[in-house]
């Protein structure tokens, strides 16, 4: 894979001092999604004109020597969960085939303040229920290192698009580790922040207590750049933290001295894939070099974590998805007889199976009899690992785990057993269910030539401390 | 955990949704096969522990109530399957008293 940026921070300052145009980089990107996409699918729709004309106009006020935002000029593709008004925000699911957004998401907003160009929306699982983009009604999106094998998921597209140059940086969304199991696959770096670190005003709700939006990128510096434009509070989203964004900027231009890093034992068990074990041996002995100290770390409620979350999350999807009901917006099947023939007919020929899937799941585990037992319990799991967490980060600042159990599995290989499906979140969905924030950059590859990912968690709000640790990662693994 | 087509089939009713025969029954399946996963969580003595319902705050963070522009009803309306001036329309909800 060609890496033409070795470091975003680098991209900007060819920006900056003109050696390279906004119009120049818009083109390669349009380039190589012309070449490379109708293979991959990354991308559900581009806006070449729209991108080109933004472009050039930044590349005018920047020769005015008129101020411009952090991202200026730099081409972002969004995952098709979140709204840019006036253009269709589809989650991949005929339920939203043709629905247009009627505002912009905070982070949008966000983004246009700081002059970054929106290039396109990319391919997901239906409602960002999925881990390979498989469940997408739209098409398939191919791993560009080995386009037999799935990107990941859910944000596949997001992944993809950055691996494969058709844009440097792009959005995803997490509810169980749609950024970091995507990134892990596809070979680039992913990150979700800390629940309330980014509004979510304007991303379509899966699962309200774990969505997280959050950057992709080639590297850290990409990720953090990204990251510092969204962040902040929000008063359209109850769950936005009020809280002081750190720089992240200056963050990751100074590693961490003698950083104490955490090992969860549960994490490294014998089940682990030899090859992800090698990797992530070579960067801890590069670590212990630099002069890291390692620690083990036991986080026994992980065993938990995957039946814990597959039950908040497909309750909450439940509740969520009762929305669409073909009365206001989206889908409305042709000729009901009756209001709730709408209702039902709408949801069941609008739906993907997946999707149905889940709400089935939820809508049982809400149900009369079953709510104590499962989603109850499952709220006290979270509470459990959210103690044994904080206990970790006591005694280190930050943990250190594979992102995956095994590398980008072949299209088709997982779609018939669901839960098999779901176990390929087991190191990710934790971060999620504690709230803490979470990176993956990769880390070598395997016999294959198939990339593999490490995790890195921090506490609470640490998003500074994580990416400093992750930019300390990347230079030793480089 | 096996779940029977009938559960299945009444859980779809409260979630309106609806499915062929054949699919009840892929379903019973695969939701048997999660749901025996999923049983896992009851191993756990949990007794004393809180549940958690949000992670960072214990309280619901309220806006100032003061009036600002909303979407406005042109643009509420224009994802509408069916729309009559600025109302949705949905299929008769009353039913008519026969004679």
């Amino acid at each position: 894979m060609t890496q033409p940026y070795p470091s975003f921070s680098n991209l900007l300052a060819d920006l900056a001092d003109g050696s390279k145009t906004s119009e120049h980089l818009v083109q390669e990107c349009l380039d190589a999604i012309g070449a490379r996409d109708p293979q991959l699918g990354a991308f559900l729709e581009v806006w070449p004109e729209e991108a080109l004309a933004q472009a050039r106009s930044i590349d005018i006020k920047r020769r005015e020597g008129k101020a411009l935002g952090p991202l200026a000029g730099v081409p972002i593709a969004l995952k098709d969960n979140i709204h840019l008004s006036g253009k269709r925000t589809t989650c991949a699911s005929k339920m939203l085939a043709s629905f247009s957004a009627p505002f912009d998401a905070t982070v949008v907003k966000h983004l246009k303040n700081a002059g970054a160009i929106l290039l396109g929306k990319t391919n997901l699982d239906e409602f960002a229920m999925g881990s390979s983009t498989e469940h997408s009604a739209f098409q398939l999106t191919r791993n560009p290192h080995d386009p037999s094998r799935v990107p990941g998921g859910s944000s596949g597209g997001s992944a993809a698009a950055v691996a494969a140059d058709m844009a440097p940086l792009s959005l995803g969304s997490s509810t169980g580790g749609s950024i970091r199991q995507p990134a892990a696959f596809c070979g680039v770096v992913g990150m979700k922040p800390t629940y309330g670190r980014v509004s979510r005003y304007g991303l379509v709700a899966f699962g309200s207590s774990l969505d997280q939006i959050g950057p992709m990128a080639k590297d850290v510096s990409g990720a953090a750049h990204l990251l510092q434009a969204i962040s902040g509070h929000d008063s359209a989203d109850a769950t936005s933290a009020k809280l002081p964004v750190p720089n992240l900027i200056e963050a990751i231009k100074t590693f961490p001295a003698r950083p104490k890093i955490g090992l969860p034992r549960e994490f490294f068990d014998s089940g682990l894939d030899p090859e992800i074990r090698k990797c992530m041996d070579v960067l801890l002995t590069a670590l212990e070099h630099y002069g890291a100290e390692l620690k083990e770390v036991s986080l026994p409620a992980s065993a938990y974590a995957i039946p814990a979350y597959y039950l908040l999350a497909t309750a909450e999807a439940s509740s969520n998805l009762a929305r669409f009901d073909g009365a206001r917006y989206g889908f409305r099947a042709k000729n009901p007889v009756d209001i709730q023939a709408m209702y039902t007919q709408s949801r069941s020929q609008g739906f993907g199976m997946e999707v149905k899937r889940r709400i089935m799941l939820g809508t049982y585990c809400l149900s009369s009899g079953y709510y104590e037992g499962y989603y109850l319990q499952a709220q006290k799991v979270r509470t459990q690992l959210i103690q044994e967490y904080q206990a970790a980060f006591a005694q280190v600042d930050v943990l250190l785990s594979p992102t995956t159990p095994y590398v980008a599995f072949p299209i088709g290989s997982k779609t018939n057993d669901p839960m098999d499906m779901y176990l390929s979140d087991i190191f990710t969905v934790t971060a999620n269910l504690v709230g803490i924030p979470a990176i993956s950059l990769p880390c070598g590859k395997n016999s294959a030539n198939l990339p593999i990912g490490v995790q890195l968690l921090a506490n609470h709000f640490q998003e500074a401390q994580l990416v400093s640790m992750a930019a300390l990662c990347e230079s030793l693994i480089a | 955990m096996t779940l029977d087509v009938e559960t299945v089939r009444h859980y779809a009713k409260l979630a309106n949704l609806a499915f062929s025969d054949a699919e009840l029954g892929t379903l019973a399946t695969q939701l048997g096969s999660v749901l025996q996963h999923v049983e896992k969580i009851s191993e756990l003595d949990l007794g004393t522990v809180l549940p958690t319902a949000q992670v960072h705050q214990a309280y619901a963070e309220l806006r100032k109530d003061r009036i600002a522009p909303s979407l406005g009803s042109e643009l509420a309306l224009s994802n509408a399957p069916d729309k009559e001036s600025y109302h949705f329309l949905v299929p008769k909800v009353i039913k008519v008293k026969s004679p």
